[in-house]
């Protein structure tokens, strides 16, 4: 069973800091011994630019395998100018796996 | 009121005339969180946010934590503060919302000499500050913050009020006042926004790009 997590358990309806993405990371997502999780937007209603920002670089060095999904338009609309943003500037993360997470399922 | 008490004794110093525009900003009313360094940001933000989710229009949508969340991000990332104060207060008769938010920290001057960026006056580090210069020029998702507050103030035909050690700017629509303190300083930046309610909601993604 892949292992989820709740972000709205994690951060209340609001993720709003670069440092409070870091804390997840750091002290939960690569702590996990799960090498796949969802992690499940449902019922966060806005992220900030930087959270967005900071949550795709430590995705992409992160070596866990994250599936997202139940995003929000307002949450899918932020990664997205983020996302553009990074590949305005020529920037992936690795080569072999470009940011690519607003496609997610909805369920 | 201790915390008004708090506050005010870090002004006292200040140019009167100085010491008069930040009375007038606002911060003689309740202030709202008082973060020191006991407490998470984002957790007190969050707190916020939901209490004034049903005193605000709807209108203004992710305008308010967009810039919650940007202004308080640059003082934890950059400011190294102590203690930080914060109010949101919405005037129905003006339609207008007004945000405040203090930091005790370096100071945007403080911050872009330890990073040997040049500039010539206090009020032209701030200038920089909101033209999106920042500290850390290898990562290519800084900078926005302030600059972004910007535009999005000014699609809601606000002002902006910033003073930081001892330079303050006044944004308005129309003109950008520039001063430099002549006597005192400010240890720390304080930032405060007046927005008009928009008549429809507002999409600020546009103003993001």
């Amino acid at each position: 069973m892949i292992k989820k997590i709740l972000l709205n358990k994690e951060f209340g309806e609001n993720i709003l800091t670069r440092n409070s993405i870091a804390s997840f990371f750091n002290e939960k997502i690569n702590n996990l011994k799960d090498d796949e999780i969802t992690i499940d937007f449902k019922n966060i209603i806005f992220i900030s630019r930087s959270s967005a920002a900071e949550y795709l670089k430590l995705r992409e060095n992160s070596n866990k395998n994250l599936l997202e999904k139940n995003m929000s338009n307002e949450v899918k609309s932020m990664f997205n100018l983020v996302e553009k943003q990074f590949r305005n500037a020529n920037f992936t993360f690795t080569k072999e796996t470009p940011c690519e997470i607003v496609e997610s399922v909805v369920i | 009121m201790a915390i008004n008490e708090n506050f005010f004794g870090k002004i006292n110093d200040l140019d009167e005339s100085i010491q008069k525009h930040i009375k007038k900003m606002g911060f003689p009313y309740p202030l709202k969180i008082h973060i020191d360094r006991s407490k998470k940001m984002d957790e007190e933000i969050n707190r916020l946010l939901i209490d004034i989710k049903t005193k605000i229009p709807k209108t203004f949508e992710s305008s308010i934590p967009y810039i919650l969340s940007e202004l308080t991000d640059n003082i934890e990332q950059h400011s190294n503060y102590a203690e930080a104060f914060l109010f949101v207060r919405y005037d129905a008769k003006e339609k207008c919302l007004e945000i405040g938010v203090f930091d005790d920290g370096l100071s945007i001057p403080v911050v872009f000499e330890k990073n040997n960026i040049n500039y010539s006056k206090d009020s032209d580090a701030i200038k920089m500050a909101l033209e999106g210069k920042t500290t850390k020029q290898e990562d290519i998702s800084r900078g926005f913050g302030l600059r972004t507050t910007r535009a999005i103030v000014k699609a809601l035909r606000g002002e902006i009020k910033i003073i930081s050690r001892e330079g303050m700017l006044i944004i308005s629509n129309s003109s950008i006042d520039i001063i430099d303190f002549k006597k005192g300083k400010l240890d720390g930046t304080m930032i405060y926004l007046k927005l008009k309610t928009p008549e429809k909601d507002l999409n600020i993604y546009p103003y993001l790009e």
